[in-house]
């Protein structure tokens, strides 16, 4: 038998929209990771089944992108987006006519621009989400979903919060994609002892974690991480490969930082003079990126201008030598553990094109070297349907963050917001219990101030208080949604009738508008056992 | 004080800072929101709202309707409202109501080393009184802080993983006799020390099932069920040594093999 190599990309943004700016910069996290990352992939991974290559990847996809992504207004604006950088790309083909090299990066530019935006209004028809679904009905993808507004639960409270976040997670991926996920993405890698347990009552057959959560040193999985575990409550959870994990993320060793790569800094929106940039490119005046960036890694100062050539060939030398390390990898492990290795190696999926600009060629390079090996492309579903022989044990505490740990989104800087939200935890549980059996009428209210808690407890804006960028967007958005609760709940608690409010924040922030707060309510108001 | 909050709450924040310059004097000025005003006026105090951490970071806990929340408590069956509220460690010494807030203290892990422990503005000494928070590891006293109780934070710091920590903040007379003020916190272990894999040392077949084809349908194949006996299965041969490595049937030893491949070095992420 085979030994199986499982690629997962975990695709996920903050939910963002601004509809009282003609521009936002946060918005454009959207738009950059669409152009650069969404479209690039699925470009890949459409082409690749139209070929008949027989590959198999795993994506998750938060329900706060998906909200993005069918949101008429973003799409909009996404379009807007595209259409500024093809109409930047000709200005910057008549500007750079006298300087060769430059013109010939700038024209590889435009035509790039011409091209994403033919994927997203003719190709893809603005619809991401379809696509993705046409992908994993052919057999290419297994979509897997993500905390419903990807909060780090291992720190989240009280226990109701963390299951409604799994509950509405499987909740909106079934809705959008007409069948319940198997696969759990927990955000960050973020795992606490118990969390299979709520995972399990959503029919989830199988998670992600780091490393270190299946063990290190004598302590370890007997087959370390390249076998799942099964966890009492049946939920099987695989873990990161170390070395295919560092052949791509290491800042060091890491493929990215190859010399003849883009550079992803050096960015024309902060070298172009303004005029030259349009009102549309640079939001109040700031100076921020376009997307054009002309100069590669080269590894010292001045930065050389970027062959696209070069870049694509050293991508497929990478792709080449990743698919020859996993089948070593796999033979050696074989060898050793005298059965089949699963090689797991997640990735977020916004690396891929935005920060690693060659990314998304590399991975069409491994899946069509790997198709043609011994080396089995499988999801983690793929690998629990060989009915596999699996240890049972009880993962570690971890996360993929720093130190391995929690401290990326729980440390000084973040502790006064973690606690606001927890408390407001604690009201929703005893809100819902107190009132949501009471009166129907209450139902709106309960699911506007359940919406703004969820919104609160995103991950993202702990890690960017944390590590102070764009901390005090981040903070205001938590102060912000908390803020709006505290209405809510004070509203509700005094019986007032808030539906003006409510119906404000509903269309402030349209997402989860089938929301249910069952799964807030305490397990003893839920029928479940005490 | 609930009530008193939200009815401070209602107010506009002129109408607050006029009131609080009646009730406290000068000094109102530095008194930048409507939450450290709302805190000033409910404690009788400029300092309550003036100490501590900065205004961003100011989070009032004196709502009576929210229970604190502590972080990665013990693991333990699913308590009911009624007795998670009840006090576990102060049976011998009884709270004092007058000075006793109805909800537990909230301890947060900071970091690997240290607590963060928040008290309600309700909770305070009689005169005479000096507060100390008392900070236990495994039911054993661990430290003893001094705290000034307007301050209504303190950080414990230098503790160390594996134990279970609860902080209780109690006051002492002139004359040494110490009384527990409210309700301790509920347990805290530190991340991720206190938790390490561990194994059954049992391997079972996994049986696979497909999923029901209905999106909705709420309790579909989900594995999520116990693993039954039977299912389990012994692995021939298969015998954990000392030093973590194994032996398959054939006597090849996997452990140090598997120790050279399951590197122990995790990258640097580049966006975490």
């Amino acid at each position: 038998m085979a030994g199986t190599f499982a690629l997962v990309l975990h695709a996920h943004l903050p939910y963002v929209r601004h509809p009282e700016h003609a521009h936002s910069v946060e918005e454009a996290w959207l738009f950059e990771a669409v152009a650069d990352c969404y479209l690039p992939l699925l470009d890949v991974f459409s082409r690749l089944a139209e070929e008949g290559i027989a590959y198999r990847v795993t994506v998750s996809l938060s329900p706060t992108l998906l909200a993005m992504w069918s949101d008429e207004l973003l799409r909009e604006r996404c379009a807007r987006y595209l259409h500024a950088r093809c109409e930047l790309g000709r200005r910057e083909m008549e500007r750079t006519v006298a300087d060769a090299g430059l013109r010939e990066v700038a024209a590889f530019h435009a035509r790039r621009f011409e091209g994403i935006r033919e994927w997203y209004e003719v190709r893809f028809r603005r619809d991401l989400t379809s696509a993705f679904r046409r992908l994993a009905d052919g057999g290419y993808l297994e979509l897997a979903t993500t905390a419903a507004t990807h909060a780090f639960l291992p720190i989240l409270q009280p226990p109701e919060a963390v299951r409604a976040q799994i509950a509405l997670g499987v909740r909106a991926h079934a809705a959008t994609f007409g069948k319940r996920p198997l696969g759990f993405w927990l955000p960050e890698c973020g795992y606490a002892a118990g969390l299979e347990e709520p995972l399990a009552a959503e029919g989830i057959r199988y998670t992600f974690l780091d490393s270190h959560a299946l063990g290190e040193g004598a302590s370890r999985a007997r087959f370390g991480v390249y076998a799942p575990v099964l966890t009492e409550s049946g939920v099987a959870v695989f873990a990161r490969d170390p070395e295919s994990s560092e052949q791509v993320w290491s800042g060091e060793v890491g493929y990215p930082a190859d010399p003849l790569y883009r550079e992803f800094h050096r960015d024309l929106g902060f070298e172009l003079a303004p005029e030259r940039l349009g009102p549309v490119l640079r939001p109040a005046g700031r100076p921020g990126f376009t997307g054009f960036k002309y100069h590669r890694v080269t590894g010292s100062e001045p930065k050389e201008l970027y062959d696209p050539a070069a870049g694509e060939a050293r991508a497929m030398e990478h792709a080449r030598h990743f698919a020859a390390r996993r089948l070593e990898q796999s033979r050696l492990l074989e060898r050793a553990m005298q059965r089949p290795a699963a090689i797991v190696a997640p990735y977020d999926a916004e690396l891929f094109g935005h920060w690693w600009f060659e990314g998304p060629r590399f991975l069409e390079a491994v899946l069509r070297e790997l198709s043609q090996s011994e080396l089995r492309l499988a999801t983690p579903a793929d690998v629990l349907r060989g009915e596999p022989l699996l240890e049972v044990g009880a993962p570690a505490a971890s996360s993929w963050g720093k130190g391995g740990d929690d401290r990326t989104w729980l440390n000084p800087r973040t502790g006064a917001l973690v606690h606001s939200v927890n408390r407001a935890g604690l009201e929703l549980r005893e809100l819902v219990s107190s009132f949501g059996r009471l009166a129907r009428s209450r139902c709106s209210d309960l699911r506007q101030a359940a919406r703004e808690l969820l919104l609160a407890q995103a991950s993202d804006w702990l890690f960017l208080v944390a590590n102070q960028t764009f901390a005090g967007y981040a903070e205001a958005r938590v102060r912000e949604h908390l803020e709006a609760f505290g209405r809510l709940a004070s509203g509700i608690r005094s019986q007032k009738d808030i539906a003006g409010l409510v119906s404000d924040r509903a269309r402030r922030w349209p997402i989860f508008e089938m929301l249910d707060v069952e799964p807030f309510a305490e397990a003893s108001d839920r029928g479940e056992g005490q | 004080m609930a009530s008193e909050r939200d009815r401070l709450e209602k107010l506009t924040v002129v109408a607050l800072r006029d009131l609080a310059k009646k009730k406290l004097g000068a000094g109102t000025s530095k008194l930048r929101t409507k939450a450290m005003l709302v805190d000033a006026l409910l404690s009788g105090s400029l300092e309550t709202a003036s100490s501590g951490q900065p205004v961003s970071q100011r989070t009032p806990l004196s709502s009576a309707k929210a229970k604190p929340a502590p972080i990665r408590v013990t693991k333990g069956p699913a308590r009911s409202r009624t007795t998670a509220r009840k006090p576990v460690e102060n049976a011998v010494v009884p709270a004092v109501a007058a000075s006793a807030p109805s909800e537990p203290l909230l301890a947060l892990p900071l970091d690997a080393q240290t607590l963060l422990v928040r008290w309600p503005a309700s909770a305070s000494g009689a005169a005479g009184e000096r507060l100390e928070l008392e900070v236990t590891s495994d039911g054993r006293p661990e430290r003893t802080v001094p705290v000034a109780a307007r301050s209504r934070h303190a950080y414990v710091r230098s503790l160390s993983a594996g134990p279970v920590y609860r902080a209780r903040l109690v006051a002492r007379s002139p004359d040494g006799r110490r009384r527990v003020i409210g309700l301790p916190s509920r347990p805290v272990v530190f991340f991720p020390q206190a938790s390490a894999f561990r194994t059954a040392e049992r391997f079972v077949q996994y049986a696979w099932a497909e999923p029901a084809a209905s999106a909705q349908s709420a309790g579909e194949a989900a594995p999520g069920a116990p693993l039954p006996p039977d299912a389990e299965l012994a692995v021939l041969g298969l015998t954990r040594s000392a030093g973590g490595s194994a032996t398959s049937p054939s006597g090849s030893t996997a452990g140090p093999v598997l120790g050279w491949l399951v590197s122990s070095r995790r990258p640097t992420s580049f966006a975490n």
